[in-house]
């Protein structure tokens, strides 16, 4: 069977501190750009694409549903969580505040979100070492603290402006996902695309890990 | 190196006319080394040598200036002992005496402060610190010899020329006060003379015509600033294809002649004019109309010297007026919705339609500013102001008014849009900065930027307070307010949408769209995102003004944006690609006229269903 054939589409929302490069990680990874002066995002912004896994045959499709930074915005964030599969919880790494956030949202996705959520903390801006605020170290260590409450996270630093370590992040949230079973369990996986909405009108009936 | 010192008075031949061209600001002494480097490097390739060169053109500038000033005043002074000595019998002497007590001030801050506290007085300006000494004008009362031109008005009018009047005074005020708060960037005097109401079109020209910055900038940008090179990447950068205040412009392209459709085009470049010409005459009938009316009423009544809140006081006047057919708010509401406010006069309209005139306090916005500066460090406020900050560079970076993409430096307008909503923050710290203010105020600074930014400000004041959705008394930018707009989002798709256009919806719903995450996006952002071409936006301000209910306006325009893609809509067949299309370029062909008048027959059903609905509680 051709890969294209094989297909599964997820739903992942982006939430984190304004200004800390949710849009531009986004940007990297759906048109392979870069642009210093992004407009901010406000209510959400929409967006997909794929990424594929040779080991097993598979093609994942992200919607991606791009969430404003401000506080003020915060209470319309389930809004775009709801029924996510995957969450990217964005920190600046020159920015402690912004990792102390991203925090809150994993913990409020905990609470909130679907059941069986990927969530990948995610520490951009990666290109300014010099300026680092979030040690590496303690980034391990909330996450094995969160690993002891039997909450599984993972944990990646990216650069969206050099590009480094974005797709990864994708292409290991990809893998993190029930895609087998997405795959398997739609009804008739004849026509790829329409699995993939059939997946989202039940979302819940997805059994996710 | 100098081949032809005598071309020039200070014989200073430009060295590299490319890089020599801009003025620095006076402020040069006052930049930190970090600034001096980088615009070194940037604007003079690194190379100390030229910046010197253009520090000291600047200063040769200057000085070229005051010789040209002293020339100009000394002429004047030469002329006025005449006038004296020929009208008024005075010696050269006498003069001289007379004007003894005027002494040089020491420093510019005693200038400025003057200004500033004369024009404080301003209505009184007449009898303040211009007036001639008072033995002059006694003197002139005991001459015989002036009997020839004794009349009180000839007195007056030669006097004229040196007492300033009135509105001399104010604009010289308005000047030097913006020159004190504008960071001294802008060069000359952009901010224009005051507001007067909107009685006549007179003026029609397109904004976009300022001195705000240098011509060469503009050269690559659209009349609002956005840069042009690549034109389709951006929708901004073309011009709204559905405007007929555009079509000359495209019309004007054509340079085949021989192409046969030229002709044509030039018929439709006529008509357009003809038609142009009519609405502009049905405008100033109107005007003339509601200005009458308005004249006799305050002849009647106590003298209201405000033009009037929402709609120049037409709801009121409508009152007295019994045929409701020829209702002075249906007739402005319809000449909008048509053809938009003819933007040579929107700026003034705006003015009056967001009752920002009444709301203005004179002085108020710059003490704002200064407040705002001295409170950075305000708990209270630190939040806003830090977004602000974040958002700065991050509002309209395509645009030179706010990024000059040469120099990496912010554009004028950047300075402007930090003032206006750090001040307002301090204004309504209830509501503080909410993310889409910045873009908002951001389209009102290019709408027209003949308007001063303490005029802005106030515009952006009275759009939050006046004009948008309130919810339980509340502005719709306070906190509280953000779940009664989401609420308004799941009213419009679930009742509205499926009312007025079940086809659609139910297209929408098999595909499993959701309706209000389309439509929350363009209400946080009043719609700039989505309306992302200038005119287009313009001309929903135009109309949200005299709406009759600004919600139903705001869901009426939301349909409408479906309403005109139904066609499309109807043929996708997943929601990805419905999200897609109705996310920012959605506008991108729409017809101007066609938008407004789907949105105005979609506002008389919603208003109509809401009243029905009333009934029913009843």
């Amino acid at each position: 069977m051709p890969p294209s054939q094989r297909f599964a589409q997820f739903k992942l929302v982006l939430l984190g501190e304004s200004a800390v490069g949710k849009s531009s990680v986004v940007h990297r990874f759906v048109k392979n750009t870069f642009d210093n002066m992004r407009e901010s995002t406000i209510g959400a912004a929409f967006l997909t694409q794929s990424v594929t896994l040779p080991e097993i045959n598979a093609t994942v499709k992200f919607e991606i549903w791009d969430t404003a930074g401000q506080e003020r915005y915060k209470s319309l964030a389930p809004m775009y969580y709801r029924n996510a599969h995957a969450a990217l919880c964005v920190y600046d790494i020159t920015n402690s505040s912004s990792f102390q956030k991203a925090q809150n949202w994993i913990k409020e996705l905990k609470k909130q979100a679907s059941e069986g959520i990927v969530i990948c903390l995610v520490g951009n801006k990666a290109d300014l070492e010099d300026e680092r605020q979030v040690d590496a170290n303690a980034v391990t260590a909330y996450v094995e603290e969160l690993s002891g409450e039997g909450i599984q996270v993972f944990t990646e630093e990216c650069s969206a402006k050099s590009g480094e370590g974005v797709l990864e992040i994708f292409t290991n949230v990809a893998k993190a996902l029930p895609v087998e079973e997405t795959i398997n369990g739609a009804s008739k996986p004849s026509a790829g695309r329409q699995s993939g909405v059939e997946l989202n009108r039940r979302p819940q009936q997805q059994g996710c890990c | 190196m100098n081949k032809d010192p005598h071309k020039s008075l200070f014989g200073d031949s430009i060295h590299n006319p490319s890089q020599l061209n801009h003025s620095l600001g006076s402020d040069v002494h006052e930049w930190s080394d970090e600034t001096i480097e980088k615009v070194v490097s940037i604007r003079f390739g690194g190379d100390y040598n030229l910046f010197i060169r253009q520090l000291s053109r600047d200063i040769t500038q200057k000085e070229q200036d005051i010789i040209l000033l002293r020339d100009f005043y000394l002429r004047r002074e030469r002329q006025f002992y005449k006038v004296c000595a020929s009208h008024a019998n005075l010696t050269h002497l006498e003069v001289d005496k007379l004007l003894d007590d005027i002494q040089q001030k020491d420093t510019v801050d005693d200038v400025l402060l003057d200004m500033i506290s004369v024009a404080m007085k301003e209505p009184l300006a007449p009898t303040l610190k211009r007036e001639p000494p008072t033995t002059i004008s006694s003197n002139l009362a005991q001459q015989p010899d002036i009997e020839a031109h004794s009349s009180e008005s000839e007195r007056r009018g030669w006097l004229r020329g040196w007492i300033q009047s009135p509105n001399d005074l104010r604009y010289e005020w308005v000047r030097s006060t913006s020159s004190l708060h504008s960071g001294s960037r802008t060069p000359k005097g952009t901010e224009d003379a005051p507001i007067v109401p909107p009685l006549e079109l007179v003026s029609m020209s397109q904004p976009g015509d300022s001195t705000i910055l240098d011509p060469e900038e503009l050269t690559n940008t659209d009349p609002y600033g956005f840069i042009t090179e690549n034109g389709s990447e951006n929708p901004k950068r073309q011009p709204g294809d559905g405007s007929n205040f555009d079509a000359r412009s495209s019309v004007s392209q054509v340079v085949n002649p021989i192409d046969s459709s030229y002709a044509t085009l030039q018929e439709v470049g006529r008509r357009h004019d003809d038609e142009k010409q009519a609405i502009e005459a049905r405008w100033n009938t109107f005007c003339n109309e509601v200005m009458k009316l308005r004249n006799e009423r305050n002849q009647e009544e106590t003298f209201v010297p405000t033009f009037g809140l929402k709609a120049l006081e037409l709801k009121t006047l409508d009152r007295q007026i019994s045929f409701k057919e020829d209702s002075y708010l249906k007739r402005l509401q319809s000449l909008i919705s048509k053809q938009g406010i003819p933007p040579g006069s929107r700026s003034k309209f705006w003015f009056e339609l967001s009752g920002a005139s009444n709301i203005r306090v004179p002085g108020e916005y710059n003490r704002l500013v200064e407040l705002a500066k001295m409170h950075a460090n305000d708990p209270s406020l630190i939040q806003s102001f830090n977004q602000i900050d974040l958002d700065l560079h991050r509002t309209m970076p395509s645009n030179v008014y706010f990024h000059n993409s040469t120099t990496s430096l912010p554009g004028p307008l950047h300075h402007r849009l930090k003032r206006i909503l750090d001040a307002f923050v301090v204004l309504r710290s209830d509501i503080g900065y909410v993310q889409g203010m910045n873009k908002i105020v951001g389209n009102l600074l290019i709408a027209d930027k003949r308007v001063t930014e303490e005029d802005t400000f106030w515009l952006f004041v009275s759009l939050i307070d006046e004009i948008l959705p309130t919810y339980h008394g509340e502005s719709y930018f306070s906190p509280s307010s953000l779940k009664h707009i989401r609420n308004a989002q799941t009213e419009l798709a679930q009742v509205q949408f499926a009312l007025l256009m079940p086809k659609l919806y139910a297209h929408l719903k098999q595909l499993d769209v959701q309706i209000e995450f389309i439509t929350m996006n363009w209400w946080l952002l009043v719609f700039t995102d989505i309306c992302n071409l200038m005119e287009l936006w313009y001309r929903v301000i135009d109309n949200l003004l005299v709406s009759d209910k600004s919600e139903d306006f705001l869901k009426a325009l939301s349909l409408g944006i479906f309403k005109h893609y139904e066609k499309k809509l109807l043929s996708l067949d997943n929601y990805d690609d419905v999200y897609v299309l109705m996310n920012r370029n959605a506008t991108r062909n729409i017809g101007f006229r066609e938008l407004m008048e789907i949105t105005r027959e979609l506002e008389r059903k919603i208003g109509k269903m809401e009243k029905d609905r009333g009934k029913r509680w009843e």
